[in-house]
């Protein structure tokens, strides 16, 4: 029996439309279909100049509008060998860490959600509003914050801001028990999830999965720590691998996740320097010919953009890699002898944004 | 008037209690503004924007509305997110399954009038080229104030909506109604 | 790196046309279409590079020819590497290396939707983000299109 899922549906993250093939309650085959949101982006941005195309970028993964901004910005700094100040370095190691810790309290709601646990939904949205109340005051935006500039960004913290988060850490950190006791100490919670969609290690490396998906099948693969941008070798924090690669496994990830972004914001509060926040670049931006790429560890996974330049204002090409677009292209595997009600907990688990996946 | 007062104005005492008199009319609109209950239908960022006006701080539920995911049930339609070429005639079947009286609301620019991406080639420049909206909110994405806005003014036109045409009364013609963007304070 | 650079140059000769060594743990490879394949498979099965994860796959056009990117790294080593090889507009075909790195599955059926490269031996290529009856290949730069004039389709290419 061939059954069409979406692109319209309650439990799929975005416009997603799975083509399964059952055989009773197993799935036998499944073929995703993508492109529902394709605009065109990379052909868009070689008719603008570079530092143009930043505020398209908060588009493409929409729940970590900072981490693409930042990719483009660190792929533009690399092409054109733009220096960036270290409080900048500082500052953005602070949003970008805020801004995993409000991407994953999305996954914990709609995760939730998909299994039943709707209260999940609620609870996580409650403390999103309050880091998105810190970013609006810092940012001035709740989903698409344009916030990174190349070379630094855009203006400082504003007064008082510090304090504002190391309150909002000591809170979330009860917080974070309140979600264990709702979902991590729950018994149905457990049984969905324990031992469904193993993704074996190899397989994982093979198809390039990247971010919670591969450190939750035991590839310490985390791009903070095997390749640092910013600060990030000069803060200290752990990253969570599991040896399961069970949809478990990639729930507890980014719980763990969750707590280590405290320990880097704290650490990066106290240790924040004084200085300038942005490089003066010229007002006609024209960096050298070549091919540059960068890489930066979003909540998703790898995302990595890639520029081709000749010399002119507008670039050549550009290319993004979304972490997404890979770990969704293993789901056929994963639902390969899964039953159909274990559908929604696998694809919740792999967390895709159809907005970097489309493009 | 008040709820109070229009309440009292309809309270009839006979032996045996108290019957309320209304019009048929009005009482159908109240209960139809009251519940309007929404096509899950959110594409992409706006969809996040959505849910959190669904959520804890912003709380839809107390208007009345909730998603439902089949459009059999549902009355209102938030298109929320930019619309593709390969899209667009899911969401032509989506409305035309939904059942009468039904609403649109664009939510967004990229529903509205394509948004950002008016030079992209399977873009289509707004919802309303294909099914006829009601409401159109404005932001990148709208703040969940602003949605909160165009739910209620649509609201105030179903109650003020008359569906009979027996009596003679034509349809209203649907002007539709244009929250604009105010920016982070709101 | 410099033993298993060495080992790539003795093997490959000529048809690694150029290579730098951009840091201590990263080398930029330009070689020769014809070898693409054969490359991907010595650095994927060499016990000194051992490059098991494959990041990245894409295509630009030059206005002349088309340049393929491939970038690999290695879980075991920490090192990259990237890959660059080039094309020619008329004839653009490729060898597929779906195969081997089952990761650059889908990047090269969105090559080939969008630059319109064929894949050769690639299991299923057909296109993954337009539409499955749009015509013509849009990131091309020679690509030219009008609108339709329906708003629910496309629009139409004029070469």
């Amino acid at each position: 029996m061939v059954i069409n899922v979406g692109p319209q549906h309650p439990s799929t993250h975005g416009v997603l439309r799975l083509i399964l093939t059952l055989d009773g309650e197993q799935i036998v085959a499944c073929e995703p279909v993508i492109g529902y949101l394709h605009r065109g982006l990379e052909k868009m941005m070689e008719r603008r100049p570079y530092r143009h195309n930043i505020p398209f970028t908060d588009r493409l993964d929409y729940l970590a509008a900072l981490s693409n901004n930042l990719g483009i910005c660190q792929c533009i700094e690399r092409l054109g060998g733009v220096e960036v100040p270290e409080r900048a370095q500082y500052i953005r190691v602070l949003l970008m860490e805020l801004q995993r810790i409000a991407s994953h309290l999305v996954f914990l709601g709609t995760f939730g959600t998909d299994l039943g646990a709707t209260t999940m939904f609620l609870y996580a949205f409650r403390e999103r509003e309050m880091v998105l109340d810190l970013l609006e005051e810092c940012t001035g935006a709740r989903l698409t914050y344009n916030w990174v500039r190349v070379g630094g960004v855009p203006d400082d913290l504003p007064e008082g801001f510090g304090q504002k988060v190391l309150d909002f850490a000591k809170l979330f950190r009860q917080r974070i028990e309140e979600y264990d006791m709702l979902l991590t100490r729950n018994r149905i919670f457990r049984s969905r999830t324990q031992g469904v969609g193993v993704l074996p290690k190899e397989t994982a490396l093979a198809y390039g999965c990247s971010g919670p998906v591969a450190r939750a099948s035991g590839i310490p693969y985390d791009i903070r720590k095997v390749a640092p941008y910013e600060v990030y070798d000069r803060v200290e924090f752990d990253v969570p691998v599991f040896e399961d690669g069970d949809v478990w496994a990639r729930y507890l990830v980014r719980m763990e996740e969750l707590r280590q972004s405290l320990r880097i914001i704290e650490q990066v509060l106290r240790d924040m320097p004084d200085g300038p926040v942005q490089t003066k670049l010229p007002k006609i931006f024209k960096p050298p010919a070549g091919i540059a790429y960068s890489r930066v560890e979003s909540p998703r996974g790898e995302l990595s953009f890639m520029m081709v330049s000749d010399g002119s204002p507008n670039p050549v090409r550009v290319h993004i890699r979304a972490p997404s677009f890979v770990n969704l292209s293993v789901l056929p595997r994963l639902l390969e002898g899964a039953k159909v009600a274990d559908l929604v907990a696998i694809l919740g688990s792999i967390d895709v944004v159809l907005g970097e996946i489309d493009r | 008037m008040g709820v109070k007062e229009r309440l009292e104005k309809g309270l009839i005492k006979v032996p045996g209690g108290t019957i309320l008199v209304a019009k048929l009319a009005d009482l159908m609109a109240w209960a139809r503004k009251s519940s309007m209950w929404s096509l899950t239908f959110g594409l992409s960022c706006c969809a996040i924007e959505m849910m959190a006006t669904a959520a804890s701080r912003y709380d839809l539920d107390r208007f009345g509305m909730f998603f439902r995911a089949t459009p059999r049930q549902a009355d209102v339609m938030i298109v929320a997110g930019w619309v593709s070429v390969k899209m667009a005639p899911f969401i032509k079947r989506l409305y035309e399954q939904m059942p009468e009286p039904k609403y649109v609301i664009a939510m967004g620019g990229c529903a509205s009038a394509g948004g950002p991406y008016r030079d992209s080639i399977t873009i289509v420049k707004g919802v309303d080229q294909f099914v006829p909206v009601d409401v159109y909110v404005y932001g990148c994405p709208p703040r969940p104030e602003n949605l909160i806005l165009g739910i209620l003014k649509l609201q105030e036109r179903i109650r003020r909506e008359h569906l009979a045409e027996k009596n003679g009364l034509p349809k209203p013609v649907r002007e539709p109604i244009i929250i604009p963007d105010t920016g982070a304070t709101g | 790196m410099n033993q298993a650079i060495e080992n790539l140059l003795q093997r490959f000769g000529e048809a690694v046309i150029e290579w730098t060594q951009v840091s201590p743990n990263e080398v930029r490879l330009t070689v020769s279409a014809s070898h693409w394949r054969d490359i991907a498979q010595y650095l994927h099965d060499d016990p000194l590079w051992q490059m098991d994860y494959p990041a990245d796959l894409t295509v630009w056009d030059t206005g002349n020819e088309f340049g393929v990117y491939l970038r690999l790294w290695s879980s075991v080593y920490n090192h990259n590497v990237v890959v660059l090889t080039s094309i020619s507009r008329e004839e653009a075909r490729i060898a597929s290396l779906a195969t081997l790195y089952p990761g650059v599955d889908w990047h090269e059926r969105e090559m080939y939707d969008m630059y319109g490269v064929i894949f050769e031996g690639h299991p299923n290529l057909k296109r993954i983000l337009l539409p499955d009856d749009w015509e013509g290949f849009p990131f091309r730069k020679d690509y030219v299109a009008e609108p339709s004039g329906n708003p629910l389709h496309g629009p139409q290419p004029v070469n």
